[in-house]
Parts: structure tokens; sequence; C-alpha cells
């Protein structure tokens, strides 16, 4: 026994290209806290310098697209479909966000050095929680992403509501890490391993089968939190609106892209429906139909919440919890799913949804940025009155964006529904079934507040005096590639959704129906 | 399967010149900009359509004969894979879209050149080029689309365009409510379109028009799912046409034809039309787009083939169409309604010959039908130019002697439309009518009476045509001429009745000028660079005392010279082999190396296609009586390979028949007309047999005002405005609990976490004692 672990310390498995990705952005974090340090007078360098450092990163991580899924390190990373399709997703989150944020770092006095290399530890910490293929790697990466942000939110020293925003994130956020951390205590009480494929193997002859299932609820209750789902939502409103809006825009989509990777990694990967194990019958059909509930009072609520809301931040907060809700329908469909080919389809299904949501909700960020000027004052829908026709580029983008959140046809959002919607009914299951109506009645519904901000722009008067600002250069860029994306993405989804749908690193699928 | 990148290129050149002139041309305001690139993008099309069918520089075998009418094709991307679902964005050309698009390029390049001129000196030349430019892409999208999806969307296109186009003089009321009625009519005929697509993708699993491999996929076309699956033709009886089968996909697909291509019930709007540019007149509503009915005919005759109902219906109602349009164009004074109704008239052969199962004569018709319709509607356009925007005949006359160009060019276009031998529409009109007569699928004696009716017509047309030309070129200048009726108070209320309704305050009613006629003055624009006075305050009673009409610019002429060549010779392309064989050609097909040889081997491919189609079949539909599709392809091979000596002998007879009925028409036209030009017509043919009247009285203002008093005043504001305010008050309701969860209290957030964590670990371990238990 003592020989081989000697083994495994000696020759630990590294496997350096396989966290490739990750260490370069890692380092560039490392070079712009650096740079800062000696330079501390720069505006726009530290941004540029991350903004290499992701394109490299992204070179590095499509490099290896065509590798066949593999693990390294012990096991404890693997590479796959999942992990490749989220991680392009983060980069591109990142990048976007660091482009948004050059208009509000030049209207305010914020370290700006600092902001950036916390984002790139963030994306660091993000990249692992899609690779981690351990429990404690994923538990890792929820971490660095977290203390990240919370620092993030509260960037803004001299704004309360911001500094409210941080409190608040980081008192709920550290409640519900605790939440996760023992729930995989208990997992690994119940199977004696962190490591996601051998828990998955465990499964079906656990040590502790009852561990396993309170295990898994801590779990759903610590996803929950960082996904934002119904009932584990309530922090969503309060720290988007107070924090800086570039902070919002990552947080609605970056963290919540992790946190559903590791959460479809733990949950469709590591617990698998083995037919005939009673434990593993009853963990699946447990949290299959507890989140299934979850997906549909997300997206009612978020609906509901968002159709009341006045001020235009706040209600893309309650908006990204019902988005939340109609990825979760994808995700209960890659675990309801017959067969590999149908659990790999829709996991890429729900790393498009996150893309197309990213690119579009960035975009709507990205406007109201620039229209909320100094500090965020202008984020009330009232703020938007009249600025259709004398602002129609920029209004006309936003409708844009506002119409693929939605969800309509030639829009990114479209395909993204279509895509996440189709495991769910493929699954033939009524209490899947009544989800996917859920989501269709919801979008509907969300039709109003969507529609209401365009119908404030063109058609309402407008009583006080108003400027067009002007458009800098990077935000031109954001809103270019995200402009492209929505209608990209929209048109011409095949290819992307090809590309993500390559097999996940998690062979134990044997089929079998639900009891 | 042959590739060919180039394909897209035809309908992407139009898209850029469209987007070039909105986005550059919109700036610049340089007429000379606008038109050489619009002119630009459709030549680039031309050419390369014509590389492309004849295999002009390309690797391949042109399209237009490669063996067994195999299509060259252009996966551009996949559009829609959905399931088994699948929609290509991709182009192919084959000999029937081929010969489309080779005359549609062509003419449209001519009518495009000609319209610099017409246009000229108009406020918006840029804005008609590019839309012009982007009917062009739709129209070539509509015609090169491999599949019937993507031919819609060049459907829908090229609706949209005709409206834009329709209302370009957007001040001009009658404009606006053309527009607007061409658009709602278009709508009702899509509407047949997309649910006989509905029906064909349930029925068949594919809506592709060829079989083909498009990312290591096979793809299997319609046509050859209907040939390896139907084994006869579905019954004739009324009933098929509601059985879900392939009748009803037939006769959907011939509703949305009627829809574009204005025949009975949906015609009314072509007429209308007119209130375009010339040009426009010209290319959309003579030339190309009305012909997409045709082409979607034509395209699914092999479901056609298969429905002897529907095709029974499309001969009737191509007929009914043919001669009610005929004798209203006998009665009207405004040249273009003339020309309009002409053209439905002509459109209804085209669909009786489909109905008859010649589709090779239609889509022979349709081509020389363009050539002579274009020339006929540049050369009115020509003649209104000349005559300062005025479109009355009544104030025409001895136009001849000083539009020397226009006059000839249009009189071959005249003795091309009615029939004369050696002039175009002589050989595909003759065609049509002799394939009603010796038509194996429609029953006796129906076959008789549609063949009677189209004689007539022909009669018809060229009494209207004739009385077209004498009033406008022969007898005395009647330019300062007071018109009959002056402003009438009828008018005004009539006007105000149809405010709400399709509007078609039309001008023919009532013989009516001076009212009228100043709008259609106003907001002209163009011609103002030939007057030397403004032309908006101009008004055709202040024509100068001394006013002679002058004849276009050569960029107006050429196009006509180069029509009037082809309206005289393009005939040529396919004469059958009866009457070929009088001068001693035995075989059509010797033709080709004299003459273009696109159009031999149309009539070959539509034989072959036909019988590729259905040939595996044949045997069995040849003993059920003949009926239907195979004994058609037998009748198609026999007529141009069997040439049995009777059937030669009635074709000759017949062309002979009908050459005589058009001189007769031509000698009466010429009798009556030449004599008092003037001459009062039937009222209720003036009247257009008042279809628009009955359309208002019965279907759009009941439809009005069961909206205005039912719909809105009922249920909308009633009902549903009662659910939606109903839901906001709930909803309103429910924000307020919301609301109160949200209080922004960290404590009260954290527990209501752990109140929401204990459900969730309660339910699981719920799950985990019945595990131990």
């Amino acid at each position: 026994m003592n020989t081989i672990l000697l083994q495994n310390l000696v020759n630990p498995n590294v496997n350096l290209p396989i966290v490739l990705p990750e260490m370069i952005v890692a380092l560039t974090g490392v070079i712009v806290m650096l740079y800062d340090s000696f330079v501390p007078r720069q505006r726009s360098v530290t941004g540029a310098i991350s903004l290499i450092g992701l394109a490299i990163s992204a070179f590095f991580l499509v490099s290896m697209w065509n590798d066949a899924p593999q693990t390294g390190w012990n096991g404890m990373i693997a590479s796959d479909g999942l992990r490749l399709s989220f991680t392009i997703v983060f980069l591109l989150v990142s990048a976007v966000t660091i482009l948004i944020s050059s208009v509000w770092a030049d209207n305010e006095d914020v370290p700006i050095g600092e902001y950036h290399a916390l984002l790139l530890f963030a994306t660091f910490g993000m990249m692992f929680m899609a690779s981690g293929n351990d429990l404690v790697i994923i538990f890792l990466g929820l971490e660095t992403l977290s203390i990240a942000t919370y620092v993030m939110a509260g960037l803004r020293r001299g704004d309360l509501k911001s500094n409210e925003s941080a409190m608040k994130y980081f008192i709920l956020g550290s409640f519900a890490s605790a939440f996760l951390l023992y729930g995989m205590a208990l997992i690994y009480g119940a199977t004696g391993s962190t490591n996601i494929t051998e828990i998955a193997l465990k499964v079906a002859n656990p040590n502790f089968p009852a561990l396993l299932l309170v295990g898994g609820a801590m779990m759903i209750v610590g996803f929950g939190f960082k996904v934002a789902t119904v009932p584990f939502h309530v922090w969503t409103p309060d720290v988007y609106e107070g924090a800086p809006t570039p902070v919002t825009a990552f947080m609605a989509v970056g963290s919540k892209s992790a946190a559903f990777a590791s959460f479809l990694r733990v949950f469709v990967l590591g617990f698998p429906l083995i037919a005939g194990v009673q434990a593993s019958e009853f963990l699946h059909e447990s949290w299959v139909t507890a989140l299934s509930v979850m997906a549909i009072l997300t997206m009612t609520v978020g609906n509901i919440a968002a159709i009341l809301q006045d001020n235009v931040k706040r209600m893309l907060a309650y908006s990204s919890i019902a988005h939340a809700g109609y990825a979760m329908v994808g995700f209960i469909g890659a675990g309801m799913a017959k067969n590999m080919q149908q659990r790999d389809a829709a996991i890429a299904a729900v790393a498009f949804y996150m893309l197309t949501y990213a690119v579009t909700n960035l975009g709507a960020f990205a406007i109201v940025t620039l229209l909320g000027q100094k500090n965020d004052r202008r984020t009330a829908f009232e703020d938007y009155n009249g600025i259709g026709f004398r602002a129609p580029a920029l209004a006309f983008t936003l409708s844009l964006f506002m119409l693929s959140l939605l969800g309509l046809p030639l829009t990114a959002g479209f395909m993204g529904k279509v895509m996440v919607f189709r495991p769910a009914l493929e699954a033939n299951n009524l209490l899947l079934t009544v989800m996917v109506i859920a989501a269709a009645v919801n979008t509907a519904i969300s039709a109003y507040y969507y529609l209401r901000l365009i119908v404030v722009m063109f058609f309402r008067e407008r009583t006080t005096d108003w400027l067009a600002p002007r458009i800098p250069t990077a935000l031109t860029a954001a809103l270019l590639i995200t402009v492209l994306g929505v209608l990209y993405f929209g048109i011409f989804s095949d290819g992307v959704i090809e590309k993500f749908s390559k097999s996940s690193v998690g062979t134990v699928f044997k089929a079998g129906t639900r009891p | 399967m042959t590739e060919n990148n180039l394909l897209s290129l035809i309908i992407f050149a139009p898209l850029v010149g469209a987007v070039i002139n909105w986005l550059i041309g919109g700036r610049l305001k340089n007429e000379l900009f606008s038109g050489v690139v619009a002119c630009a993008a459709v030549g680039v099309s031309c050419v390369v359509a014509f590389m492309i069918a004849f295999g002009i520089g390309t690797p391949h075998i042109g399209a237009l004969s490669a063996p067994e009418g195999k299509p060259v094709l252009d996966h551009i991307w996949t559009w829609i894979q959905v399931g088994s679902f699948r929609a290509d964005f991709g182009l192919g050309m084959d000999r029937l879209s081929g010969i489309y698009v080779c005359f549609i390029t062509f003419v449209g390049l001519l009518i495009h050149v000609f319209a610099t001129g017409y246009m000229h000196g108009d406020k918006g030349f840029y804005r008609f080029f590019a839309y012009l430019n982007l009917f062009m892409f739709s129209m070539l999208t509509l015609i090169l689309a491999d599949n019937y999806l993507l031919m819609f969307v060049g459907w829908e296109g090229v609706g949209l365009c005709s409206y834009l186009l329709i209302g370009y003089y957007i001040k001009r009321d009658e404009a606006r409510k053309a527009a607007k009625k061409a658009f709602v009519m278009n709508r009702i005929g899509d509407w047949g379109v997309l649910m006989a697509i509905f029906l064909m993708y349930s029925m068949t699993g594919s809506i592709s028009f060829f079989d083909k491999t498009v990312d290591g996929a096979q793809v299997q076309s319609v046509f050859t799912w209907v040939s390896q699956n139907v084994m006869a033709p579905e019954s004739f009886a009324g009933a098929a046409i509601f059985a879900g089968g392939l009748t009803s996909i037939a006769v959907l697909l011939f509703v949305g034809a009627t829809g574009k291509s204005a025949q009975i019930p949906l015609f009314t709007w072509l007429p209308d039309a007119m209130a375009g540019p010339t040009p426009v007149s010209a290319l959309i509503h003579a030339a190309t787009m009305v012909t997409a009915g045709v082409y979607l005919v034509v395209r699914s005759n092999a479901i056609f083939q298969n429905a002897p109902t529907a095709m029974f219906i499309v001969a009737i109602i191509g007929a009914a169409t043919a001669i009610f349009a005929a004798t209203i164009g006998l009665a009207q004074n405004d040249i273009k309604k003339v020309l309009a109704y002409s053209t439905v008239s002509q459109l209804g052969y085209m669909f009786l010959a489909c109905g008859v199962g010649a589709f090779t004569a239609a889509i022979f018709h349709v081509m020389t039908h363009a050539f002579f319709k274009a020339l006929l509607f540049l050369g009115s356009g020509s003649v209104i130019h000349g005559m300062h925007h005025e479109q009355d005949m009544r104030r025409m006359g001895n136009l001849k002697k000083y539009m020397p160009i226009t006059f000839a060019t249009m009189l071959t276009g005249w003795l091309a439309i009615s029939g004369i031998p050696i002039f175009a529409g002589f050989f595909s009109k003759d065609e049509i009518l002799y394939k009603t007569f010796a038509s194996p699928n429609i029953p006796e004696p129906w076959n008789y009476v549609l063949w009677i009716v189209g004689l007539v017509t022909a009669v018809l047309t060229a009494v209207y045509m004739t009385r077209m030309m004498v009033m406008t070129f022969w007898g005395e200048e009647r330019f300062h001429e007071e018109l009959p009726v002056a402003e009438h108070p009828h008018d005004a209320a009539r006007a105000e009745e149809n405010a709400y309704a399709f509007g078609d305050a039309s001008d023919a009613v009532e013989p009516h000028g001076d009212a009228h006629a100043a709008a259609h003055h106003y907001d002209d624009g163009h011609g103002a660079a030939h007057d030397e006075h403004d032309d908006e305050d101009e008004h055709h009673h202040a024509l100068a005392h001394d006013f002679k009409p002058h004849e276009s610019p050569w960029v107006m002429t050429v196009p006509l010279i180069v029509l009037a060549i082809l309206s005289t010779f393009g005939g040529l392309m396919g004469v059958p082999y009866a009457l070929s064989s009088l001068v001693g050609i035995k075989d059509a097909n010797v033709f080709e190396h004299t003459l273009e040889p696109i159009i031999a081997k149309v009539s070959h491919k539509e034989a072959g296609h036909s019988t590729a189609a259905t040939g595996e079949h044949a045997p069995a539909a040849t003993n059920a009586a003949g009926a239907g599709h195979a004994a058609s392809a037998a009748a198609t091979e026999a007529a141009h390979d069997a040439h049995s000596p009777e059937e030669v002998r009635n074709e000759r007879l017949l062309a002979g028949l009908s050459v005589l009925l058009a001189a007769l028409g031509i000698g009466t036209g010429w009798m009556i007309f030449q004599k008092s030009p003037l001459k009062r017509m039937p009222k209720i043919l003036a009247e257009k047999w008042r279809v628009d009247e009955l359309y208002n009285g019965y279907i759009v203002d009941p439809i009005t005002n069961l909206s205005r008093n039912a719909l809105w005043k009922g249920i909308d504001i009633g009902v549903i405005d009662g659910i939606v305010n109903g839901v906001g008050h709930f909803v309103a309701a429910l924000g307020g609990v919301a609301r109160g969860i949200q209080v922004g209290f960290v404590r009260s957030y954290a527990a209501f976490i752990l109140f929401g964590a204990l459900i969730v670990i309660g339910y699981f371990i719920y799950y985990g004692f019945r595990l131990i238990g």
C-alpha cells in the first residue's frame, strides 16, 4: 500500500498541457498585478494584457478541441466536451467584460489594474470549475471565483450600494459554500472518493447510501445558490443592482455558467442512473424531481418579479434568474438522457444556451453601462424614455438584445431555447414535459418586460434633456462581438452545436428507465 | 452531382447592388453612380447565369444541356436541421430554373437600363434602384432555391419588393392603396403555399427539389418520393381536394399561384399595381414575378400530374381568367391598364397550358411573354415619358410621327401578342391551344370548351391590342382634348366608402380625368429634366399649345430594340414539328445550330423530366384508361417523337385557324377603332365587371364591420383586454408577495435560504429513509 502511494508521489501524473489554458490565465493575472503595482497610473495597458492572455488561452483551448476526452493529474482534471465548450464561453465572457468595463473605468476612479487581475483570477476559478473532475478541484475553483467576485462587487469603494452588495454577497456566499462543502464531505463519506468518475462507479454500491442522498441535497443547495435558482436566489437582485454594471454582467453570465458546468458534472456525470440499483435510482429520481420543481419555480418567480421592476438593472437581474430556469430544463434533460449521445448532446445544449445567453446579456449590460453614466445613476426605465430615435444605433442594438432574451427566431436566444427544450421533450416524461410547457408559458410572460424596454425607448416622450453618449471604441468592439454573436448563433447555430457536442468523461452509463 | 459556387454570385450580386445603392447611393444622390451600380449588379448576374446555363468557361457541362436534367448545385449553408427536417440555403440550377434565370436576368438587365432613362430626375433615384436590385435578388432566390422553403423566402421577398415598388410614389394615395391591396391579396395566396409545404413535408418527409448529398447525408427530393411511392394518380373527384393527399397539396400550391400570378379570384391587385413606375410594371408585373406562379406549378409538375382534379381546376381557372381579363382589357383607356389586363389574360393562358399537361408550352409562353410584354410595357413607358406622363390613350394619337422607334418596336410586340406567325407569341400561344385541343387528361368535352375559350380570347386579344395601337399611334393628335367626363361627385363618395377597404379608388369605373390625372402627375417628379418648367406644378391641361411629344433617349430605345428583336425571333426557338416540317425541317431540334439551343432542349427536357418522374409506373397508369400523367407524358413524347400524320394534320389545321382568327381580330379592331378611336365601350367592361365592388361589398366590408364591432369592440376590448388586465392585477398582487420577501436584510435572506435548504434536504432524507427502511 505504502509503495503504491509513494509511486504516486514520485510520479504524480503531471499533464501540464491539459491545464495550459488555466495556467496562462493565471499567469496573465499575475503579470497584470505586477505591472499595475509598478505602473499604477495606467488605464488601459492591463486591459490589453488581459485580452492578449485570454486570447492565447483560447488559442490553446481550441487547439486541444480535437483531442479525445482525457483526464490528467490522477483524474483530477478532465478535458472533454463539457470542459471545452464551457471554458470557451468563460473566456469570451471575460474578454467582453473587459471591453465593457473600459467605459466604467474611464468615468470613475477605480483601481483598474486590480480589477483586471481579479477578473482574470475569477476566470481562472471558473475554468477549474469546468475542468475539475474532482470535488476538491471544483470547490477550489468555486472559491477562487467567489472571493474574486466578492471584491469586484465592492470595487466602487465610495458607493454605499456597492459596499452593501459586496457584503451581502460575501455573507450569503459563505453560507452557501458551507452547504456545498458539507455536501462534498458527505459524498466522500458515502463513496470513499472525491473523484467524480469514481463516485459514479461507486453509486452502484455505496458504503452509506443514505449519506449519498443527504450529500446530494446539500450540494444542490450550494450550486443552487451560485446558479441562483429559487429558493436560493434571494441574494441576486440586491447584489446585481448594487455591483458596478460590468461586474453584474460578469456575475450574471460568467459565475452562472461556471456553476452550471460543475453542477452538470457532479450531478449528470457523477450521479447517473443505474438501473436495478436502488440507491442510484433514488438518488437520481430525487435530484431530477427536485431540480425540475426548482426549475419551474425559478422561471416563474424570475419572470413575475421582473415584470414589476422599474430599474433596468434589477429587471435584468430577475431575468437572469428566469434564464437559469430555462438552462436547467436542458440540464435535467441531460440527466434523463437515454444514452450517452443524448446525454452529451444535452450537455452541449446547456453550454450553447449559456453561450447565447452570454452574448445577449453582455450586450445588454454593455449598453446599460454606457447609458448608466457615473455610479450607474441612470438605470431606471424612465431614463430610457424616448431615446430610441435620438440614439438609434444604441436603441436598435438594445432592442435586438431584448428580442434575443425573449427568444425571437433568428436570434441566438431562440436557438438556445430550442436546444435546451429538445432533450427534455425527448425524455418523454410527464414532469419534464410539464416543465417545458411552463418554460414556454414563461417565455410568453417575459415578452412583457423585454418589449416594455423597447416601447419605452421608442414610444415614450422624453421630458428632460438628453444627449446621446459617445460610444468608446472598446465598447463598440464589445457591441460588435455581441451583435454578431446574437445573429450568428441565431442563424448558423449548427456549426457551433456540432463543435460543442463532444463526448464527456464519464463512462458510467447504463441505460435504464426509471421505476 | 455538379457543384458550382458561382451560382451564389447570381443571387448575391443584386443584393450587393441593393446594399450599395441604399447605403452609399443614398448619400451620393448621383444618378450615374446609382444607375451604373444597379445595372452592373444585374449584369454580373446575367453573365454568370448564362455561363452556368450554357457551360461557358465552367468545368462542368452547362445546366441546360446536362444529361437527364441534372441540376448544378451550390450548397451555401445548412439553414435549418431539426430532427429529420432539413432546409438548406442552397441553390440549384436545372433546365427549368436555368431558362428562367437566363431570361429574368437578361430582360431584367434591359429593364434596368431602360429605367435609368425613365427615372431620370426622380428624387428617389437611388431608392428605386435599391428596390429594383432587391427585387432581382428575391426573384432569383425564388427561382434558384433548391427547396420549397427557400423558394418561399424568395416568394415572400418578391411580394415585399412588389409592395415597395408599387407604393414607390409614396405621396400618391392611389399608389399606397394599390400597394396595400397587392400585399394583402398576395398574403392570401401565401397561405396556400405554406400549407402546401407543411402538408408536403408531413407526407413525403422532404421539401427538397433535387436528390442531393449534403454533408454526407442523402437528401431525397419530394418528386423522387412521389415517383417511388405514388403508384397511380389520385382519383378525379372533388373529394380528393380535401383528402389531404397530393391533390390537396396541388390545390394549395395553386392557391398560392393564383395570388402571385393574378388569377381568378385574386387577380384584382395586378391592374392596380400599375400605380408603380412603368419599368416596375414591366419587370415585376409582366415579365418576372407574376410568372412565379407558373414556375411553382411547373416545378411541382410531378405532384400535379398525380392530381387530375387539381389539373382540371388549374385549366378551368386559367381559361376563365384568360377570357375574363381579355374582355376587360377591351374597354380600358389607360394604356398601362390595357397591358395589365392583357398580362392577366396571358397568365391565364399559361395556367391553361399547365392544366392540360403542356408544361413545356407554359414555360415557352412565359418566356416569349416576358419578351413581348416587357417590350410593350417599356414601349408604353416610352410613350408616357414622351407625353409628359399622360397615360390616357384618349389624349394620344398619331404618335408614330413623333416616336418612330417606339412605334416600330411596339409594332412587333403587338404582332407578337396577337399571334401573327414568325413573331414570338404565335408559336407559344398556338402550342397551348393545340395542346388544349388534344389534351388527354381533360375529360371530353371540356378540352373542346377550353380550346374554344382560348380561341375567343385570342381574337379578343388581337382586338384590344389593335385598339391600343390605333388609339396611341394612328389617327389624329388629341393631345389637348377634353375628356368626356370630368370630375363627378359620385367619385368622392366612392373613395370615402372604400377608404378603409382595399381602397381601389381606381379610375376606370367611370372615365374621368381631371382630379385623377392631376394626381397622376403630381409628384411624379421625374421628367422634370425634360420640361422647362417644374414638373410638379404642371397640369395636363397646361400642355403648351405647341406641345410635341418627343422620342425617348437611347438608353430607353436600345432596350426596346433588343426586346423587339427577341419578340420577333424569340419564338423560333420552339417551333413545333408540325410547323417546322412545313418548311422541310423534320426535327425541331435541328434548330439548335441556327438558334439558341436552350429552348429546343426545354421541350425535350420537360418531356424527359415528366417521363423520369413518372416513368416507373407508366405501364400501370396507361392501363388505367390513360387518365393522368403517364398518358400526358406519352402524349408529349408523341408530339415530339412520333408525329403521327393525323396529329400533324390537326395541328397544322388548328394553327391555320388561329392565324385566321388573329387576322380577323386585328382586322375588326382596325375597322372599328381606326374610324372612331374614342368609341364608347360597354359600361360593364369599363367597370371591370364590377369585381372590385363585389369584393368590397361582400368580403371586405363585412370583414371590416366584423373586425370593428365584434372582434375589436367585443372580443379585444371586452375579453382579451379584460384577461390581460386581470392577469396584470394578479401578477401585481403576487409581486407584492415577492417584494415582501425581498426586504433587503441579510439575515432574512439567510433564513430564506435555510428554509429552502431544509425543504430540499428533507425531501432527500425522505428517500434516504425509504432506502434504509
